[in-house]
C-alpha cells in the first residue's frame, strides 16, 4: 500500500499559515527587549515551571518520533511505549531531586562547564566537541529528516522545505534564544498533544473502540503475539526484549538523556528558581505519562485499519490521510510541524550555547561583555544554521538511501553512556579525579565504537553479528558506560586525588553561583 | 568469532534463562524501589528553601509520587 499524499482544503492551509506566523512573531517579540548574554542563553533565568515542562517534552519528541514510534507501534506493539514511559519518567524524577538542583547552584550554563568545575578543563573540552559535533550533525539530519517527511505528507519539495524550516526556526531563535524557544515550544506541545489527541479519538471512533481494535489486532496471528505487551521476552525478534530495555534505557540511555543532554538541562538551568526548575522536571514526567497514548496508540489504530502496510513507518501518514476530515488534517499538520521545529530549535539554541561559552568565552575572550556574549550567541546561530542547511543539502544529494540518519544515532549512543559515567563519578565518588574521567570518557567511547564496528561489518569478517536485535544502541550504550565506569575507578585510584574542592559543590549549603 | 561474542553469548543465554514472571516482579520492583526513595526523601530536596508558596501544588513529592505510580500501575496491567 502507497503512502497517500494527504490532500489539504483550504482550511488546513490557513490553520497551518497561522501557527507558522503566531510561532515566529512570538519568538520576535520576546527577543526584541534582549540586552545581555545571561537573557539569550538562560532566558534571564526567568521562566516558569510549566512552560520549561512542556518545553522539555516538546524537545524531545520530534516529528519523526512521531511517525518513527507510531511505526514501531504498527510493527512490534506497545512495548514502543517504553521509551516514553520507563525510558523518560524515572530518569526525570530523579534528575529533578539529585541532579538539577546541583546544576543550578552552581550557576553553570553548560553540561561541559560542570566537567571543568568538578574535574578540569580537559574534560570539559572532551565532552564540548563530542556534544558540538553530535548536535551540530544532528541539526542537518533533522532538517533532512523533517524534509522527507513533508514530502511524504504533503508533496511539498526537499529544497523548499529545508529552507523554509530552517528560515522559520533560525530567524526566532536567532532573536528570542532560549526564552523564545521555551515559548514556542510550549505551544508547540499543545498543538501536538492536541493534533495527536484528534488522531487516536477519531482513529478509534472508527474502529468502534478498544476492544473492537484488540481484537482485530489478535486476528493478523503471530505476528501481533506480543502487541500488547509492555515487556518482551529477551529471546523475541525485537529491538524492545525487556534486557535492552531495562539496563539499557532505563538505567543508561534514558538517565544520560535526562541529566546530561545539553539541550535538555540547559532549559532548567533557565528556570525562575530552583524550585521551579525541579517542578519543571516533575510536570513533565507527568506529561510523559500522556505521550505514548496519543503517539503509540494511533500505530495501533493503523495495525488494526491497515494490516497490510509495507512500512510501519507510513503508518500515520496513512491514518492521517484516510481518518481526519479537512480542517483536522490541518490540525495535525500543524502538530507534525510544531514537533519538528520545536527540537530543532533546542539543538540550535544549545549548539549556540556551547560555541559561546565553552570555547569564544573559555578560550578567546574571557572577559567578554554581556554584549559580546549574545552578539557572539547570535552570530553562531546563525552560522550553524546556514551548516545545517548545507548539510541537510549534501545528505540529499549524496546520502539519501544509506544508513546516515542511523548512523547519526549511533552516534549519541557512543558518548552518552561514557558521558554518564563520568557524572555520576563526579557527583557520588569524591576519588574520581580530572585523569580518571577523560581516560574512562574517551576508553568508553573507544568500546562503543569497537563494538559498532564488529556489529556493523560482521558479514564481512564472516563472523556472527555481537548482538541479535535489529538495532543495537542500546547495548552500546551499556557496554561502554560500563567500560567508562570501570576505566574511572581504576585510572583514579592509580594516580593522585584532585584538590578537595572540586567537591565542594556537592554540599548543598555550598554558595557557589557564578559561572566560569 | 571475538571474545565479545563468548562474553555476550553466555550473558544472553543467561538472561533468557530467567522466567518472564521474575522479569515482571524485576520491573515492578525497579519502580516500587523509586516510588520508596522518593517517599523518603528529605524535605530540604524538594521544597527549596528561596520558595515561600505553601499547598498541594507546590508539593512535588506527591507529584513525583503520582507520576512513579501511574507508572508503577501501567508495568502491572501491560
Amino acid at each position: 500500500m502507497e503512502t497517500p499524499t494527504a490532500s489539504l482544503a483550504v482550511i488546513d492551509l490557513v490553520i497551518i499559515a497561522v501557527y507558522l506566523i503566531g510561532t515566529v512573531a512570538l519568538g520576535l517579540a520576546i527577543g526584541w527587549k534582549f540586552k545581555s548574554g545571561r537573557d539569550f542563553f538562560l532566558a534571564g533565568r526567568s521562566l516558569p515551571w510549566w512552560a520549561v515542562g512542556m518545553s522539555l517534552v516538546a524537545s524531545d519528541i520530534g516529528g519523526t518520533d512521531i511517525i518513527g514510534v507510531g511505526g514501531a507501534a504498527y510493527r512490534h506493539g506497545i512495548s514502543a511505549a517504553n521509551f516514553e514511559w520507563i525510558g523518560c519518567v524515572p530518569a526525570m524524577i530523579v534528575a529533578a531531586f539529585v541532579f538539577i538542583p546541583v546544576f543550578y547552584r552552581m550557576g553553570i550554563y553548560t553540561i561541559p562547564e560542570f566537567m571543568e568545575k568538578r574535574y578540569n578543563s580537559k574534560v570539559r573540552m572532551a565532552l564540548a566537541v563530542c556534544w558540538l559535533a553530535f548536535m551540530a550533525c544532528n541539526l542537518g539530519i533533522m532538517l533532512f529528516a523533517s524534509a522527507k517527511m513533508l514530502n511524504v505528507l504533503l508533496g511539498w519539495s526537499s529544497t523548499y522545505s529545508i529552507l523554509l524550516t530552517a528560515f522559520l526556526v533560525g530567524i526566532y531563535t536567532f532573536s528570542g534564544g532560549l526564552k523564545a524557544v521555551v515559548y514556542t515550544d510550549t505551544i508547540q506541545c499543545a498543538v501536538m498533544i492536541c493534533g495527536c489527541l484528534l488522531v487516536l479519538i477519531l482513529g478509534l471512533k472508527d474502529l468502534g473502540g478498544w476492544e473492537s481494535m484488540m481484537t482485530k489486532i489478535n486476528n493478523l496471528g503471530e505476528r501481533t503475539t506480543y502487541h500488547d505487551d509492555l515487556i518482551i521476552p529477551a529471546d523475541r525478534d525485537s529491538p524492545f526484549v525487556w534486557p535492552g530495555i531495562l539496563f539499557g534505557l532505563a538505567l543508561i540511555l534514558s538517565p544520560a538523556y535526562w541529566i546530561g543532554n545539553q539541550a535538555i538541562v540547559q532549559r532548567s538551568l533557565g528556570a525562575k528558581n530552583l524550585f521551579q526548575a525541579q517542578a519543571a522536571f516533575v510536570w513533565g514526567s507527568l506529561l510523559k505519562t500522556v505521550i505514548p497514548i496519543i503517539i503509540v496508540i494511533p500505530g495501533l489504530i493503523a495495525l488494526a485499519k491497515f494490516p497490510a502496510l509495507v512500512d510501519g513507518d507510513h503508518a500515520f501518514p496513512t491514518l492521517v490521510a484516510q481518518v481526519l476530515p479537512a480542517g483536522f488534517r490541518g490540525v495535525f499538520l500543524a502538530a507534525f510541524i510544531a514537533a519538528l521545529m520545536s527540537s530543532i530549535d533546542s539543538y540550535l539554541n544549545s549548539a549556540a550555547t556551547v560555541i559561546t561559552n565553552d570555547f569564544y568565552l573559555r578560550y578567546f575572550n574571557r572577559s567578554a561583555t554581556d554584549r559580546q556574549l549574545l552578539n557572539m550567541g547570535r552570530g553562531s546561530t546563525v552560522v550553524l544554521m546556514i551548516w545545517a542547511v548545507f548539510f541537510a543539502f549534501w545528505i540529499l544529494r549524496v546520502g539519501e538511501g544509506t544508513p546516515i540518519f542511523a548512523i547519526f544515532q549511533t552516534l549519541l549512543a557512543f558518548f552518552q553512556g561514557p558521558a554518564l559515567a563520568v557524572i555520576l563519578c563526579g557527583f557520588f565518588w569524591k576519588r574520581a579525579n580530572g585523569f580518571g574521567a577523560l581516560a574512562g570518557f574517551l576508553t568508553g567511547v573507544a568500546m562503543a565504537v569497537t563494538l559498532w564496528v564488529i556489529q556493523q561489518w560482521h558479514e564481512a569478517w564472516g563472523i556472527q553479528p555481537l548482538f541479535k536485535v535489529p538495532e543495537a544502541f542500546l547495548y552500546f550504550s551499556v557496554w561502554a558506560f560500563l567500560t567508562s565506569l570501570f576505566v574511572i575507578v581504576v585510572a583514579s585510584l592509580l594516580t593522585k586525588p584532585d584538590d578537595l574542592e572540586k567537591t565542594q559543590f556537592l554540599n548543598p549549603e555550598s554558595t557557589v553561583t557564578k559561572p566560569s | 568469532m571475538t571474545p565479545f561474542h563468548y562474553i555476550g553469548e553466555f550473558i544472553r543465554q543467561l538472561l533468557i534463562a530467567i522466567p518472564m514472571v521474575m522479569v515482571r516482579i524485576l520491573f515492578v520492583a525497579f519502580f516500587l524501589t523509586l516510588i520508596i526513595w522518593v517517599w523518603r526523601l528529605p524535605r530540604e530536596r524538594w521544597v527549596p528553601a528561596q520558595n515561600g508558596e505553601t499547598g498541594l501544588s507546590t508539593h512535588l513529592k506527591f507529584w513525583a509520587l503520582l507520576a512513579l505510580g501511574i507508572q508503577l500501575a501501567i508495568y502491572l496491567i501491560f
